[in-house]
C-alpha cells in the first residue's frame, strides 16, 4: 500500500502538472516551502509562519476566518499545546492573506468519498489532493475543515518550535537538549535554571529545524479535548472586537453601492443631480449596471443612492420566484449529463421490498442573512489596492495591480464570501462578490477632483438584491 | 472637547450642516452633520465608536442597542434631531481592563459565538437589570426577545443575566 501510494503520489503530481498547466508549480515548487507572509519586524525571529516569538513574547497566528466557530481558539491551542505556553499569555492575530495557510484539508475533502471508509485508491487521492491544495496556495475557511486540516500542521508546528527553543538553551548552556524540560513559556535547565522563549528567540533562528518532531501524547494534553475559554471573549463582549465592517483607515470617506437588481441586467440611465446636491456627498459612480455614492457618511451614501433616478433594464431570467422554479425543474426534468457515484444496484434493491418512498422537496431562494452586512475597506496608492474583508477565501482571486478590477474572471468566484461574520479587520483581502465593470471608480481615483481628499478610502454596503439574482443567474446557467 | 467628525473625513460638508455637541461615554463631541443622521452611524463613522453595530438598519435585530439617559434604545432608529440625552455605548459600559459585571458574566458563561450582536445584547440587558434588579426567565425573555442572535446563544445569555443581576445585587 505504502508503495502503490508512492507511485501513485508521483503519476499523479506529474499529471497535475499536464492537466492544471501546472508548469509554475511542479516537485520544486511543492518541495520548496511557501513565501513567509508575516516579515517580522527588528528583532524579532520567525521559526515558521504559524508563531512569532519576538521581544514582546509569543504570538500565534489563527490564518482562517472567525466566524463564531471558535477557530480563533482552536488553532491556537493546537500549537500552544506542543510549544507549551500558558493559556493567559496565548497572543493570537489573524493571519494576513497568504498562500503560506494553505488548507489541504479542504481540497481533500472535495473528492466525492466519505471520510471514513476509504478504498486503497481513495486514500492516495486524498493525499494527493492535500498535495495539491500546497502547491495553489489555498487558503480557504469552509466545509468544517479548518481543525482537520490544522490538527497535525500546527501541532509539528508547535513542536518544531519547540524543540528548536530547547537547543538553543541547551546550545548556550552547554548542555545537551535532552536534559531541558519546557513549561508555560520558559525552557528549564537542571539546577533551576530558566529561560523565556522570548529570550531565546534570537538564538533560536539560526537553528535549523528538525526534520521530524515527537508530538506528545493525547494523555499529557492540557487544551485539546477540553473546552478552553474562547480568546476572543473579552473583546467580542467589550465592542472591542474589530470586525470587517469595523475597519476605520484614516481620511476614510464612506461609500455604498445600488446595483441592477437584475444579476446580469442592465442600467439603461441614470440621474445623479438630486444625490450630487445632498449634504456630504462627495461623489457619484456609474458602475455600468449600477452606481457607487461616496460621502462623508456611511448614512448619508445610502440616502444619496436612494436619491439617484435609475432606470433598470430587463433581468435575462425569470421575473418571479415561480417562473425561476420552472427552469430549475425543466432542468431536473432532462437526463442527467454526469453521475458522481453510481455504487450498487437500485433496481436490484427494489426488487426486495415492496416500499416505494416518493417525494418531491423545494427550498425557496434565500441569501444567507448575515448579521454583520457585507462590507470592505479599501485603500488605493496609486499602484496597488488593500482591501480589509470579511471572507473565507482571501487570496482568490488575486488581483494584479495597477487594473486590480479588470479581471473578468472576479465575476465567476460572485457567490464565495455570503455569510462571513468575520473577527479579521487585520487581514488584507480581495473582494470576491463584485461584477467586473468595477474597476471604473477606482481607475478613475474618484475623489482626486476634490482636493482635499488626497485618497480614497472606502467602505462600501453590497444590498442583496443583486446576490439572489446571483443564486438564480447560477441555477440557470445550469443545462 | 473633541472633534469627532474631523477624526475620520477630510472632506467638508457641503450644506444645511446641523452643529451640536453630543454627549457619549461622559464625553462631549462636537458633530457636524444634518439633524436627520441617526445616532448609529454618528457613532460609528463621525465618533469612530464602532462598538455598536449596525445589523439591519430598521429595529429589527437590536445589534445597534445603546442606552440615551439609561433606556436602551435602537440607535438605527434615533436621528440626532430627536434627542438631547447622555449617549453610552458599549465602550462606556465596561473596559476590556474593567468589565461591568454582565461583560464579566458573559466571559464566565461563555457567551459570545460570532460575536456581532452582544454589544446590542449587554446594552439591553443593562437596561432590564436597571429596572428589574431580579428578573425570572420570562422577564429576560421578554426583554432581550427583540434582540436577535444568528448563532443561537439565548440560553447562555439568559444564564449570565441572572448571573449579573446577583453579582449586582451582592455588590
Amino acid at each position: 500500500m505504502a508503495n502503490w501510494g508512492k507511485i501513485a503520489r508521483r503519476t499523479f503530481l506529474i499529471g497535475a502538472t499536464a492537466v492544471a498547466g501546472g508548469v509554475a508549480f511542479g516537485v520544486w515548487q511543492y518541495r520548496r516551502d511557501l513565501p513567509n507572509p508575516l516579515k517580522p519586524g527588528e528583532g524579532a525571529v520567525t521559526l515558521n509562519p504559524w508563531i512569532i516569538i519576538d521581544q514582546t513574547g509569543v504570538t500565534l497566528i489563527a490564518a482562517r476566518a472567525e466566524m463564531g466557530q471558535g477557530v480563533y481558539t482552536t488553532l491556537p491551542a493546537l500549537v500552544a499545546e506542543e510549544l507549551d505556553v500558558a493559556w493567559d499569555q496565548i497572543r493570537v492575530i489573524h493571519g494576513p492573506a497568504a498562500q503560506a495557510y494553505y488548507n489541504s484539508g479542504l481540497m481533500s475533502h472535495a473528492l466525492p468519498t466519505t471520510d471514513y471508509n476509504r478504498t486503497a485508491w481513495q486514500e492516495v487521492m486524498v493525499e494527493a489532493m492535500g498535495v495539491l491544495s500546497k502547491m495553489i496556495g489555498l487558503q480557504v475557511t469552509g466545509g468544517s475543515t479548518s481543525t482537520l486540516d490544522a490538527y497535525d500542521k500546527l501541532r509539528q508546528a508547535g513542536a518544531t518550535a519547540r524543540e528548536v527553543l530547547k537547543q538553543a538553551a541547551a546550545q548556550r548552556l552547554g548542555v545537551a537538549a535532552g536534559t531541558l524540560d519546557i513549561r508555560d513559556g520558559r525552557v528549564i535547565a537542571p539546577g533551576g535554571i530558566e529561560l523565556s522563549y522570548k529570550e531565546l528567540a534570537q538564538e533560536a533562528a539560526l537553528i535549523t529545524p528538525p526534520r521530524s518532531v515527537e508530538l506528545r501524547p493525547a494523555s499529557q494534553w492540557k487544551y485539546l479535548g477540553r473546552a478552553m475559554p474562547r480568546l476572543d471573549m473579552v473583546e467580542k463582549v467589550t465592542g472591542t472586537a474589530q470586525f470587517g465592517i469595523d475597519v476605520r483607515l484614516p481620511g476614510m470617506m464612506f461609500a455604498t453601492v445600488r446595483m441592477s437588481p437584475h444579476l446580469g441586467g442592465t442600467m439603461t440611465a441614470f440621474d445623479p443631480t438630486d444625490a450630487l446636491a445632498m449634504p456630504g456627498v462627495v461623489r457619484v459612480t456609474d458602475l455600468g449596471t449600477g452606481i457607487g455614492v461616496v460621502a462623508t457618511n456611511t448614512w448619508l451614501t445610502m440616502r444619496a443612492a436612494e436619491a439617484v433616478a435609475i432606470e433598470w433594464g430587463p433581468a435575462p431570467y425569470p421575473d418571479s420566484g415561480q417562473d425561476m422554479l420552472g427552469v430549475i425543474r425543466a432542468a431536473l426534468d432532462t437526463p442527467a449529463d454526469s453521475t458522481l457515484r453510481d455504487d450498487g444496484d437500485a433496481d436490484m434493491e427494489r426488487d426486495i421490498t415492496d416500499t416505494e418512498i416518493t417525494a418531491e422537496y423545494t427550498v425557496p431562494w434565500l441569501a444567507h442573512a448575515t448579521m454583520e452586512p457585507m462590507s470592505a475597506a479599501a485603500h488605493f496608492t496609486g499602484d496597488s489596492l488593500e482591501i480589509w474583508t470579511g471572507s473565507q477565501a482571501p487570496v482568490s482571486p488575486k488581483p494584479k495591480p495597477p487594473r486590480p478590477w479588470a479581471s473578468t474572471p472576479i465575476r465567476s468566484l460572485a457567490m464565495s464570501p455570503i455569510w462571513v461574520v468575520v473577527l479579521g479587520g487585520a487581514e488584507r483581502l480581495t473582494l470576491s462578490c463584485w461584477p467586473p465593470s468595477s474597476h471604473r471608480p477606482w481607475r478613475a481615483h474618484p475623489c482626486r477632483s476634490h482636493g482635499r481628499v488626497k485618497k480614497i478610502c472606502a467602505m462600501i454596503f453590497t444590498a442583496l438584491p443583486p446576490l439572489r439574482a446571483c443564486v438564480a443567474w447560477c441555477v440557470r446557467a445550469r443545462p | 472637547m473633541l472633534d469627532g467628525t474631523s477624526l475620520f473625513a477630510n472632506a467638508l460638508i457641503d450644506s444645511d450642516p446641523m452643529t451640536g455637541v453630543l454627549s457619549v461615554n461622559g464625553t462631549d463631541y462636537s458633530v457636524d452633520l444634518p439633524d436627520d443622521v441617526p445616532l448609529l452611524w454618528v457613532l460609528r463613522d463621525a465618533l469612530g465608536l464602532t462598538g455598536t453595530k449596525y445589523g439591519c438598519g430598521v429595529a429589527a435585530c437590536g445589534a445597534c442597542t445603546v442606552h440615551i439617559d439609561s433606556q436602551a434604545v435602537r440607535s438605527c432608529q434615533v436621528a440626532l434631531a430627536d434627542f438631547s440625552g447622555a449617549v453610552t455605548t458599549i465602550e462606556g459600559l465596561g473596559t476590556p481592563g474593567a468589565l461591568h459585571a454582565l461583560q464579566q458574566a458573559w466571559v464566565d458563561h461563555q457567551v459570545a459565538q460570532c460575536g456581532y450582536c452582544q454589544s446590542g445584547q449587554i446594552m439591553q440587558a443593562a437596561d432590564l437589570l436597571a429596572v428589574s434588579p431580579a428578573p425570572s426567565d420570562a422577564e429576560i425573555d421578554a426583554a432581550m426577545a427583540g434582540n436577535l442572535c444568528r448563532c443561537g446563544t439565548y440560553p447562555r445569555i439568559r444564564a449570565a443575566v441572572h448571573t449579573a443581576a446577583r453579582a449586582l445585587r451582592e455588590a
